[in-house]
């Protein structure tokens, strides 16, 4: 009996007591954490995935031919890669703005508006825009303009290259035949490489 | 005697939480001066590979990127460069192995001892200790814990979720409890489902077979709004009862219903808000001995045992600036649970916070705080008690490690260290240190040197069990009187301890070819003894019938050591066909005190060789062809034969959206035994062979 006031005694000092306490330190921690981090860093996503997904889209351009857009003299404009819907993608995509891609400088525009869609070679669909897949896919249709998107099932859908994660791993599949409607030249060396391809 | 010996252990404590106090204070103090500075110096300093480096690497050699492993250090890591003996179960070996629950899938690891006691319970642990109430293996499920103070173990047949939805299971063989804690001595397993952004979209699953009576589940992912994705999903199984080896059906079937919920959030590009939600209910039948002080002394009860399980979870991670984040979460737990002669409802609640960053160039350094509270309510029966009825705990604790680069990438350094605060041990220190050279890109060395502890259950602590009775008249009883040989609780047991030394190599000898190789000593102090004492035998008239006792006490007087190798590797030798073979060999000693009386040998009860080989082919047509061997070595402490057993499965995918697979486990075998569990009483039952077809669709 003795023994068990003991313990209740014991137990009522560390609830009541230090746990209160240490649970203000825990909150007051985190607070002066969030309030230091909202003094705006300039914060650049770390996610690789991100990263590795704007490398990919980086070296897509190299392997695909614009047949109509690259006959006319279009060296002073910029290489344009649009992304619709909200992505981390787009801080990655804009660290490598300025690289040169078939001698033309490249510009990353976050797209607010389909309509500013005609200005883009390439167009990154967030997942988020899943449910509007098909007006997009409309507006960008006998264009020669490259959709790429991380969705479910894009090149399934009608877009033309879709990025798939095996494992931990990034892969992508290519539809041949929607590229070819969009008069686009997708060359051999990256169609050996993807994991799926529809025709 | 006893009351002067707890005084003298209360004041000790209240000591250890007035330095608990100012340690937390000098923390508070610390982090509220210099944290914004870090911060803004860890932003100065960015480290990791950018974009633009990215951007001049071939497509070819971006595929061969990986993207994270989180368990071995609390923060992403790829497998060639983690510092321990790290093991990834993906949803492509799920998938392709057959396996329908999860503990059935941890069979792939090299060096886990994995045995199934009966159709809805395993023994599970790595390293050794094997049983039931395994109690030096940690088990997460995204982050929350699944192990249980009761007897500090995870309870398998209470675990599920849709299988579909694993993304990989990240599993540690050796200590990791300089980051996760006490309890994770000899291994960490972490279960870690996919961000609902990556499964929206439907998917059915139906099928049934031998064994595998019925299943369905199903699960459908969209986007809610911007930058936001849900989940929800359920599961339901129906199986049949295994056989005792007589041949005679046992009554061990095991019903389980899931129904789960996920939001993932991007509110902006650098902070993700994850929130999950998870409902189960399971029936487990079972068979225990219960012991009586009348005739027959001893019968068998058959019981369908319901257990249910709610949860909530909540994640809040943010990117800082290039070299920090930090990530804070909550969640809440309730587990009910019924294990036949006692019942346990539990209620956790849990906080957990952590903050990376690089202080000075070379050095990442990881952080954190963790507070958890746990209530339970134990429901007694004539065979045990646990007094008190309820208890409430604390667990605080605090991490920190940094990640050194010695010199560039090829040498890296970790030091780190865990400090808890828990109601039954006090203080725990846990620190560990890690050495990982990587010479060239196919070639990494590393090593290590941890000290784990393992605290007392709530069972060892509090809990009262009666473990037989030996009838009057009958030898070894020759008193008039029965004996009943109860476990005595004692609550001033100390932590068990581990000594952890580990050396790991890992080769990628070609594209096609790898391997994993690693070799540990463990040295154990205070290890959980269980004495029976039959000169302390006492006469009990209450309750009646008068008898006499025969104690079991526990004490820390065991120690010993362990060493062993496990080895895996993974070989392709042409595009369309995998192997993966692993062996592990394990070797045990443990020395107890003169006094020591073996009632559970238990401590041995994990096989000396173990061996796997799996072969995964893909076929023309869409066809998918896996089969998978395993032999296990005898267990003569608990008197099992070695088996070897064949799971198989022949997958079709006539479109993208479907797959039709015919599967196995055990398919040459009609039945046998692989684990005796006398804890709790339990009867166990052989392992029958199971067949199943299952189709799965995807929308």
């Amino acid at each position: 009996m003795i023994i068990h006031n003991q313990i209740k005694y014991y137990k009522v000092f560390t609830t009541n007591q230090v746990s209160k306490y240490i649970l203000w330190v825990i909150l007051i921690l985190m607070i002066s954490v969030s309030i230091s981090s909202s003094l705006s860093y300039a914060s650049e996503s770390l996610n690789t995935e991100s990263k590795l997904k704007a490398a990919f889209i980086y070296n897509f351009a190299k392997f695909v031919d614009w047949p109509a857009t690259e006959s006319k003299d279009t060296s002073s404009q910029s290489f344009v890669i649009g992304v619709l819907g909200s992505n981390p993608i787009i801080e990655e995509l804009l660290a490598i703005e300025g690289k040169i891609i078939k001698g033309r400088k490249l510009a990353v525009r976050l797209l607010s508006n389909i309509k500013e869609i005609n200005n883009c070679q390439v167009v990154f669909i967030s997942a988020s825009e899943k449910n509007n897949l098909i007006s997009i896919l409309n507006a960008v249709k006998n264009k020669e303009i490259l959709t790429v998107s991380d969705m479910n099932n894009f090149v399934g859908n009608g877009g033309n290259i879709g990025f798939v994660r095996i494992e931990n791993k990034i892969r992508f599949d290519i539809n041949l035949k929607t590229a070819e409607k969009s008069n686009l030249k997708i060359r051999s060396d990256l169609l050996a490489l993807a994991r799926r391809i529809i025709n | 005697m006893q009351n002067n010996s707890l005084l003298i252990k209360k004041t000790a404590k209240d000591t250890k939480s007035t330095l608990l106090l100012k340690f937390i204070g000098i923390l508070l103090f610390i982090s509220l001066t210099f944290l914004p500075g870090t911060v803004w110096i860890g932003a100065c300093y960015a480290e990791t590979i950018s974009t633009d480096d990215l951007a001049e690497l071939s497509i070819r050699e971006l595929m061969e990127i990986e993207i994270e492993i989180t368990t071995g250090s609390k923060k992403s890591q790829t497998l060639a460069n983690t510092a321990a003996a790290a093991f990834v179960i993906t949803q492509e070996d799920i998938r392709r192995s057959g396996v329908t629950s999860i503990p059935e899938a941890l069979r792939m690891v090299p060096g886990l001892q994995v045995a199934r006691i009966d159709a809805n319970k395993w023994a599970i642990s790595s390293r050794g200790f094997n049983s039931r109430l395994s109690n030096k293996l940690l088990v997460l499920m995204d982050g929350r814990t699944l192990y249980s103070p009761l007897y500090t173990s995870a309870f398998w047949d209470i675990q599920d979720t849709l299988l579909d939805d694993i993304d990989r299971i990240e599993v540690i063989r050796g200590p990791g409890a300089a980051l996760w804690g006490a309890n994770a001595v000899n291994g960490v397993i972490n279960i870690i489902t996919k961000n609902a952004k990556d499964t929206t979209g439907g998917l059915i699953s139906v099928g049934a077979g031998k064994e595998e009576r019925g299943f369905g589940s199903f699960r459908f992912g969209d986007t809610l709004g911007r930058n936001a994705y849900y989940r929800i999903f359920g599961k339901y199984a129906d199986r049949d009862e295994f056989r005792y080896s007589s041949g005679r059906d046992a009554s061990d079937d095991w019903d389980i219903y899931t129904l789960g919920f996920r939001t993932d959030w991007n509110p902006t590009a650098t902070d993700s808000v994850m929130f999950q939600a998870n409902n189960s209910s399971t029936d487990s039948g079972s068979a225990t001995t219960v012991s009586s002080l009348t005739p027959p002394y001893s019968t068998t009860l058959v019981e369908d045992n319901n257990n249910e399980g709610i949860n909530f979870l909540v994640r809040w991670q943010s990117i800082l600036s290039n070299t920090s984040d930090m990530i804070l979460q909550l969640y809440y737990d309730r587990t009910k649970q019924n294990l036949s002669i006692v019942g346990e409802t539990r209620d956790t609640y849990d906080l957990d916070f952590q903050h990376r960053f690089s202080p000075l160039k070379d050095h990442e350094t990881i952080w954190g705080l963790g507070y958890r509270l746990t209530k339970d309510n134990i429901k007694p029966s004539s065979n045990v008690s646990i007094d008190p009825n309820s208890r409430t705990d604390d667990l605080l604790s605090a991490f920190v490690q940094d990640d050194i680069k010695i010199f560039e990438d090829y040498l890296r350094l970790t030091i780190g260290a865990k400090f808890e605060y828990n109601d039954y041990t006090g203080f725990e220190f846990q620190p560990n240190i890690r050495a990982l050279w990587t010479p060239d890109k196919q070639n990494s060395i590393w090593a290590s040197f941890s000290r784990a502890t393992r605290t007392p259950s709530r069972a060892e602590s509090n809990g009262k069990a009666n473990f037989s009775v030996l009838p009057p008249g009958i030898p070894p009883n020759s008193s008039g009187l029965p004996i009943l040989i109860q476990n005595i609780p004692n609550d001033n047991l100390k932590s068990e301890i581990l000594y952890a030394y580990e050396i790991g190599y890992r080769n990628q000898i070609s594209d096609s070819i790898s391997m994993d190789i690693t070799a540990f000593y463990n040295k154990y102090n205070n290890l959980r003894s269980t004495n029976l004492d039959f000169t302390a035998v006492f006469f009990e008239s209450d309750p009646l019938p008068s008898h006499l006792v025969a104690p079991i006490l526990l004490d820390n007087d065991a120690h010993g050591h362990t060493y062993g190798i496990e080895v895996y590797g993974q070989w392709q030798p042409i595009a369309w066909w995998k192997i993966k073979p692993a062996y592990s060999f394990l070797h045990i000693n443990i020395t107890k005190s003169p006094s020591y009386f073996s009632i559970k040998p238990l401590d041995k009860a994990a096989p000396r060789h173990q061996l796997s080989l799996m072969s995964n082919m893909d076929l023309p047509m869409n066809l998918e062809l896996d089969l998978w061997l395993r032999t296990v070595d005898d267990l003569p402490v608990i008197n099992i034969d070695g088996y070897c057993m064949v799971d198989a499965r022949l997958g079709w995918k006539p479109t993208q959206n479907l797959e039709l697979s015919l599967a196995g486990q055990n398919i040459f075998d009609n039945q046998h035994k692989e684990f005796n569990d006398s804890v709790l009483n339990l009867v166990s039952t052989e392992v029958e062979r199971t067949i199943y077809f299952k189709i799965t669709w995807h929308f």
